[in-house]
């Protein structure tokens, strides 16, 4: 834009002579207006300037502006270069009511000085079929019956959520053409879907209105659901439209030989004509649901639907995941509406339902079907229920609530291996116990400190222990041996003293013999015998008998034959001292037998 | 005389007592903020224990803990292997050490023993040191005693059975005098350590230009073999050996 601007200027200063270095400031606009029209005023400074002041547009009303614009070039004739600034400021303007009226100045200032565009009339005129141009476009409208739009809601009072069909249609007897929606309403207080079944040319039917026959298409159908109670108005929607008006009063207008030669080969001459044309403001009336009778399982479905529901299987092992769909198909307000929540039994693992919503447009407004998928994982084996799930709707056609069920599920979970490793206790069945966690042991809370010493092996106190042991068992030992000699050396003198004191004892026996003192001899010779025996043993005089002499003699290897002979002759002593017989022979018999068995026990007994 | 030696003994016994009481509320406090899960505090409050000259394994047990706690694994394995050594047959303190092993970064396969050595160093771990050294002691008396009935028996039967107890007793006698030996040299030979460097790598010979043979991460138990210059030749539980600057491990 800047560009062709630039290209415009450069071509205007190229033809220009006159200096660029004076300041310009004019004011550009139409000279006529229709009553309604935008125009546009535009302000040009040629040259440098600020503080742009806008003037009061009195008798018209500003769509837009001031916008600013700014395109600058640069010139070399003949070595002389000229350098051009022009700032545009910009005003949409709608012309009110008809009359010819000024349009004022603006001021702007240039070298601190302050300097005025120039002023312009302007002619606003009444609506006519007159339009500049050929093909241009204008604003005109040329009995309003000729072309009009109707909004037609299906019905004029409403409950909340339930689904309105709002059509508009428009009605003409000449041709139009290029329809557009200039101003849409804004619905406030519904829900919108815009269900126009657009298929690129409108649907024409007649119709006759009035005693006129009237063209008619549908040119939008909005399904509405209001989503509060109370009066609540539909703006009116505002439509663009090129009316092909046939010319019957161009001979006022002055002779077009080309319109003529045209409109003489078409049969008739058609003038275009921009229409701006809007329905009707309408009004509904919204009420609340009934609160009679209102189920707990009402979400707020209003219209009239089925709900069924579906499984993909009942008989699973644990860990097994399965389906559960609940659907709800019909036609209401199907896309606003809140699917009621399954209660699944627990230890079962349910995610996210997966929601899907499919509708379609009729007549009726929408219908179609949403649909939630359940995918639930039992995590314990046994046997469930998945109760029945209702879901209630309130039906404006008959005024009533309905309730609807799904179906009830048993389900038979079989055990599998991996049951239980979800972490979930199931108190039918015992489980290991689960290590949580691992720690290391607590601290010890007794310290049992001990001052810390050197071990005792080793140590000079070990050995000294063990020295000391040692030194008391040779002691003990050399004591033992000490007391033990002295005992055997009284032994051998005993022992040695045995042959003496015996021999001693039969002398005296003998001298006794000799004088026949019988008595004596016995005594003497008895004690020689016991005394010798004792000796020699090492048995004290007390301890002696008979069997104690032959056994201890047999334990000292002595010979059967000497412990016999021993023995006969200690009998025969005690026996024959008091035996008769001649008493001289046996002493002198027993002497000689006494000295034989000593001698050769001497020999034995060492 | 009798009364003065008597007074001092009291008072060496109330000393003594006394200087068991502080200790005791010093570690009764360490393990107060154990609980608290002030780690470093009861290291500290530990730490001072030992080195006012007691030990236990408990003590040092309950340090090796608060350094687990505080995640320094060397230090806890150097302390639950110094405790080990207190009281080798402690439940708690292999339980922990094992914890400890598992979380640092090297595992050794250690080579599999011998089991006649294992049965005879289980046999070996049921007493401490001094307990040996004692029960070698009771032994050795015993022997004597034996010795002394057979030498001055006087029937044969009680030679013949003073004979053989002695032989026996002399043999339980030597492998007691044998285990008390050998705790005593383990105790004071100090050639167990614990790898204290992040990483380490250990050399072929006693010179940093040695060839690298294998590397050890801190908490890596080691046993040192030789030593040279500021080299220790190590070898860890898998049988490999090698050689590593003394400064990298901490002896116990």
């Amino acid at each position: 834009m800047k560009k062709i601007g630039l290209i415009l200027l450069f071509l205007v200063t190229a033809f220009s002579v006159s200096a660029q270095d004076d300041v310009n400031f004019k004011t550009i606009c139409k000279k006529q207006v229709v009553v309604g029209e935008q125009f546009q005023v535009s302000y040009e400074l040629t040259g440098d300037g600020s503080n742009f002041e806008a003037p009061n547009f009195t008798n018209f009303e500003i769509v837009g502006g001031p916008f600013s614009s700014q395109s600058s070039s640069v010139q070399i004739i003949n070595g002389s270069v000229t350098k051009s600034t022009t700032h545009t400021y910009s005003f949409y303007l709608r012309a009110i009511k008809e009359g010819t009226y000024t349009i004022p100045a603006a001021t702007i200032t240039v070298d601190k000085k302050k300097i005025k565009s120039s002023t312009e009339d302007i002619t606003v005129v009444k609506d006519s079929s007159v339009v500049t141009g050929s093909n241009g476009s204008g604003s005109a409208s040329k009995g309003t019956k000729e072309v009009f739009l109707e909004a037609s809601p299906s019905k004029k009072t409403a409950y909340i959520g339930e689904q309105i069909l709002l059509r508009y249609k428009i009605y003409y007897t000449i041709p139009i053409s290029q329809l557009s929606i200039s101003k849409a309403p804004s619905y406030s207080g519904f829900w919108m879907k815009d269900v126009t079944e657009n298929n690129g040319t409108l649907q024409q039917s007649s119709i006759v209105r009035n005693g006129t026959e009237y063209h008619v298409a549908t040119i939008q159908e909005i399904v509405l659901i209001p989503q509060k109670a109370g009066t609540l108005t539909i703006d009116p929607l505002d439509i663009s439209c090129i009316a092909q008006i046939r010319n019957e009063n161009r001979q006022s207008k002055g002779y077009d030989p080309f319109d003529n030669f045209f409109g003489d080969i078409m049969g008739s001459s058609y003038t275009n004509v921009k229409k701006d044309i809007k329905s009707q403001p309408i009004d509904i009336e919204v009420k609340p649901v009934p609160a009679k009778d209102k189920p707990s399982s009402f979400k707020g479905a209003v219209g009239q639907f089925t709900f069924t529901s579906s499984i993909d299987k009942t008989e699973m092992k644990s860990n097994d995941a399965f389906t559960v769909i609940y659907t709800v198909s019909g036609n209401g307000n199907i896309e606003l509406l809140e699917l009621p929540k399954p209660v699944f039994p627990p230890d079962f693992e349910v995610y996210d339902p997966k929601i899907t919503t499919n509708t379609k447009n009729n007549s009726y407004g929408i219908s179609g079907t949403k649909k939630a998928e359940y995918v639930v994982i039992p995590r314990v084996s046994g046997e469930f229920t998945i109760g029945p799930t209702e879901f209630s709707y309130f039906d404006p056609a008959k005024n009533r609530y309905v309730t609807l069920s799904s179906d009830k599920y048993e389900l038979h979970v079989e055990r599998s291996a991996n049951e239980g490793s979800s972490g979930i206790i199931y108190a039918g069945g015992q489980e290991a116990i689960k290590v949580v966690g691992s720690d290391i042991n607590h601290i010890m809370l007794n310290g049992s400190l001990k001052k810390e010493s050197t071990l005792l092996f080793g140590t000079p106190l070990y050995f000294i222990i063990i020295i000391l042991m040692i030194v008391v068992f040779v002691a003990g030992l050399v004591y033992y041996k000490k007391i033990n000699k002295f005992n055997q050396n009284q032994v051998l003198v005993r022992n040695k003293k045995a042959t003496k004191i015996a021999k001693k004892r039969l002398q005296n026996a003998y001298n006794y013999l000799k004088i026949k003192d019988s008595s004596h001899f016995y005594e003497e010779f008895s004690q020689a015998l016991w005394g010798y025996i004792s000796d020699k043993l090492n048995i004290s005089r007390s301890q002696l008998s008979m069997d104690t002499v032959k056994e201890m003699m047999e334990g000292k290897n002595v010979s059967e034959d000497i412990v016999n002979q021993f023995i006969e002759l200690l009998n025969s002593c005690e026996y024959a001292r008091f035996a008769p017989g001649d008493p001289e022979k046996k002493m002198e018999e027993l002497y000689e037998k006494g000295v034989e068995v000593i001698t050769k026990a001497e020999k034995n007994l060492n | 005389m009798k009364k003065i030696l008597f007074i001092i003994v009291l008072m060496v016994v109330a000393i003594g007592l006394k200087a068991q009481t502080i200790h005791d509320q010093q570690f009764e406090k360490a393990n107060f903020y154990y609980n608290e899960a002030r780690y470093d505090t009861a290291v500290v409050i530990y730490q001072g224990i030992l080195d006012d000259g007691y030990v236990s394994a408990p003590l040092l047990y309950n340090i090796g803990n608060a350094y687990f706690k505080m995640r320094d694994y060397p230090m806890a394995i150097l302390n639950y292997e110094k405790a080990l050594k207190l009281e080798p047959n402690n439940e708690d303190i292999k339980q922990n050490l094992a914890i400890a092993n598992a979380l640092i970064t090297d595992k050794i396969e250690p080579v599999p023993e011998f089991f006649l050595k294992k049965i005879w160093r289980n046999i070996g771990n049921e007493f401490t040191a001094d307990e040996w050294a004692i029960a070698s002691l009771v032994f050795i008396a015993l022997v004597l005693i034996v010795l002394f009935l057979y030498l001055t028996a006087r029937t044969k039967g009680l030679k013949k059975g003073m004979f053989f107890t002695a032989i026996l007793l002399i043999l339980i006698t030597l492998c007691s005098i044998i285990f008390a030996s050998q705790k005593h040299s383990y105790m004071n030979e100090h050639n167990d350590a614990i790898v204290m460097m992040p990483t380490i790598t250990v050399k072929s010979s006693p010179t940093s230009s040695g060839t690298d043979l294998f590397v050890l991460h801190e908490g890596t138990k080691v046993r040192i073999l030789d030593k040279a210059d500021n080299w220790n030749k190590i070898k860890i539980a898998d049988g490999s050996v090698g050689w590593l600057p003394s400064s990298c491990v901490t002896r116990y």
